[in-house]
């Protein structure tokens, strides 16, 4: 049903309706211009034997007269009872003298002298009364002539004709419409082709391209024209990655060995005590100089990586609580409280262990920093909204809470806000969790926290896909 | 004597660990790309190496292997500027014993190295009862005591103290606790490794009159071991 639906919603199917309806069009203008012309002439034919009867009639009354001219038609009548052509020959009064026409019509003749009406006569004897064509002719003596055709023959070739031309429209449309289905079905198999290897290569299979089939046809070219384009990105890729390696080996290095000369300095001894106090700040001030270039780089180097790579299955919930238990301490030490709340079942997803850590630390971190009152960090697994079952990790405190308009923002690098200035942070913080989170084919989301006491709060969630919905594993190479 | 064997095609880290490990009291080998580094690793005996990932001719990971795969069980530390967790385990799983990401400071070097020699090989003991002084630790009963009195620890305390004390006598830094107690590798952006520590103190140390968690200023920890 869903499949029937897709072929009729597909652009080809649509194509293929309007090209069907021109093409049935055309059959019904071509057939009807065939109809009409075969019509035509059957009557016209039908016309001119009336004329010409009329005509030799006409020449024997002239030369014959009255009771002759009775008996010739009455012979005629006899000789071919059955015969295409109606007689009626009437006093001006439109008394019947003889013929095949039981009385004078009703209908009132043309000026041509043509008249149309049924046929109430005898040779028949179904019940369906025929229509008749003839022509009235006044004979010298104000006689009438009628010569006319039962056009009931006539009639039935044309019911025939319409009959054969209805089915052939009908026939046509079937054709029509199933070649249309044969069609789409066509194209739609190679554009699911090309869709379903664009989605694998968005989970991070990025060695995979758009299979062709050699035809060197349109969609051959597409497919060229896309896996050329795949190729470029993995070489930009690659070089962002190999750009960020370099970085990382070029500047960490002197980096560090500005920071070992310092040490150097310090431990050598021969320093005033404010000299010292001024190396030992310099040292600090490296230090943070290389944990900023540090969470940099390691965004970048997470952003760099294809989606999915070199993640594993691991426990979502022990990782929460991990990391509740080593900052429990710490928040107790600055008058905080950090909470763990979820089930105790193993929570799987597929992730790097590390860095999921990584994110959640920063989070609870925030919180910690920026946050006031209770922090609690709950896993549990969740509906996603596409269907299936998704992993979900909320950090909620009940401090001021980030402005909705801030809310995008904020995953930005260097962002920091207005009242976060005076705390210590790079502002890097939040953009590696949603580097991780895209990473792990999830996402992270900033909300008010509608079960703080206290402020407004922040109630910052990191979805990430549960195990076997989550991205493939990278295949081995 | 210690040995150590340093292949690092960076000429100024080359040196500056060379001369900090000399000031250790190290003598020192340094072989400026992977073959050369390969060449002294399989014809001498070291104590330890320090192996730089990306070197040219012969990558890191390639000196590891062949050097695993001679039979030799060197201690080996992988230096290296690529933080990722793919390329740690990468460097793990060739055959390195740790890894060192750059920048590094030299106490970290230092420690982690040192750590490394003491690291008991061809399996741990069977039955070992750590000591510092009046303290001791026993890991398969899980119990500690001090002067003989029992000391009750968290599960992570005594992780913690277990981990200390089997490194009695060394620096331990920041990141190595993180590693080996907590087992995840991330930069914490506060100081909670100091507030776990400060609480293991109040236990082992504070009711007792001779302190023995030192801190090591802008380094890490040291548990004193009074009987060294």
């Amino acid at each position: 049903m869903k499949a029937l639906a897709r072929y009729l919603r597909s652009s080809t199917f649509r194509l293929a309706v309007v090209y069907l309806l021109l093409f049935e069009g055309s059959v019904c203008v071509v057939l009807g211009f065939v109809y009409w012309t075969t019509a035509m002439h059957l009557e016209m034919e039908a016309d001119a034997a009336i004329d010409r009867e009329m005509r030799s009639l006409a020449a024997r009354y002239r030369g014959r007269g009255l009771a002759s001219f009775s008996r010739v038609l009455d012979d005629r009548v006899a000789r071919s009872p059955r015969g295409p052509f109606l007689y009626l020959f009437a006093t001006a009064g439109r008394r019947a003298l003889a013929g095949n026409v039981s009385g004078w019509p009703d209908a009132a003749p043309t000026p041509e002298g043509w008249i149309e009406f049924p046929l109430r006569t005898a040779r028949e004897p179904d019940d369906t009364p025929h229509l008749a064509r003839a022509r009235v002719s006044v004979l010298p003596g104000g006689l009438l002539l009628l010569v006319g055709r039962d056009m009931h023959e006539i009639d039935r070739a044309c019911r025939r004709i319409r009959l054969a031309l209805a089915w052939s429209i009908g026939l046509t449309l079937v054709l029509a419409v199933a070649g249309a289905f044969a069609m789409s079905r066509g194209t739609m198999r190679r554009i699911d082709a090309i869709n379903r290897a664009s989605r694998e290569i968005m989970r991070g299979d990025l060695a995979r391209r758009i299979p062709t089939r050699g035809a060197r046809d349109d969609f051959d070219q597409l497919a060229d024209q896309l896996n050329a384009m795949l190729d470029r990105i993995q070489e930009l890729m690659d070089g962002i990655r190999r750009v960020t390696d370099d970085i990382a080996h070029d500047l960490k290095t002197p980096l560090t060995r500005l920071r070992t000369r310092l040490e150097e300095l310090r431990d050598g001894g021969g320093l005033g005590r404010a000299s010292a106090a001024s190396v030992e700040a310099a040292i600090g001030e490296s230090d943070r100089l290389l944990t900023t270039f540090a969470a940099l780089l390691r965004i970048a180097r997470v952003e760099a990586r294809p989606a999915g790579e070199g993640l594993a299955s691991m426990d979502l919930g022990g990782l929460a609580r991990d990391a509740v238990e080593l900052y429990e301490p710490y928040a107790e030490e600055h008058g905080r409280e950090v909470a763990f709340v979820g089930r105790t079942a193993a929570l799987t997803v597929i992730g790097d262990r590390d860095l999921l850590f990584q994110a959640v630390s920063n989070l609870v971190d925030n919180a910690l920093r920026h946050g006031e009152g209770r922090v609690v960090v709950e896993a549990v697994a969740a509906s996603a909204p596409e269907g299936g079952r998704r992993g979900r990790i909320v950090v909620r405190d009940e401090g001021p809470g980030v402005p909705e308009a801030d809310r995008e923002r904020v995953f930005r690098r260097f962002v920091r806000l207005e009242a976060s200035r005076n705390t210590a942070g790079n502002g890097l913080g939040l953009a590696l969790v949603e580097a991780v989170a895209a990473l792990h084919g999830g996402t992270v989301e900033l909300r008010e926290n509608e079960a703080s006491r206290r402020g407004p709060g922040l109630r910052a969630t990191l979805y990430l896909p549960v195990d076997g919905g989550g991205p493939s594993p990278p295949r081995a190479e | 004597m210690m040995r150590a064997l340093i292949i690092e095609d960076d000429e100024v880290v080359a040196k500056f660990i060379a001369k900090g490990l000399r000031q250790h009291g190290y003598l020192v080998d340094v072989a400026r790309d992977g073959r050369d580094g390969l060449f002294h690793a399989l014809e001498q005996a070291y104590d330890v190496m320090v192996v730089d990932r990306m070197l040219p001719g012969l990558d890191g990971l390639s000196v590891l292997k062949t050097v695993r795969s001679a039979g030799n069980t060197t201690p080996i530390l992988i230096l290296s500027a690529l933080a990722e967790v793919d390329n740690r385990v990468e460097g793990l799983r060739a055959g390195g014993d740790d890894y060192l990401t750059k920048p590094f400071a030299f106490s970290e070097l230092i420690a982690r190295l040192e750590a490394l020699q003491r690291r008991p090989r061809g399996g741990t003991p069977a039955h070992t009862v750590y000591r510092a002084g009046d303290l001791e630790l026993d890991p398969r009963r899980r119990t500690v005591t001090r002067a003989g009195e029992p000391i009750r620890l968290l599960p992570r305390e005594f992780a913690l103290l277990e981990y200390l004390m089997r490194h009695r006598g060394q620096v331990v830094t920041r990141t190595m606790l993180l590693e080996n107690v907590w087992d995840y590798h991330f930069d914490p952006q506060t100081n909670v490794v100091d507030v776990h520590v400060s609480r293991l103190r109040a236990k082992v140390d504070r009711p007792f009159s001779e302190p023995l968690v030192e801190t090591v200023r802008g380094v890490g920890y040291r548990l004193r071991d009074p009987g060294d």
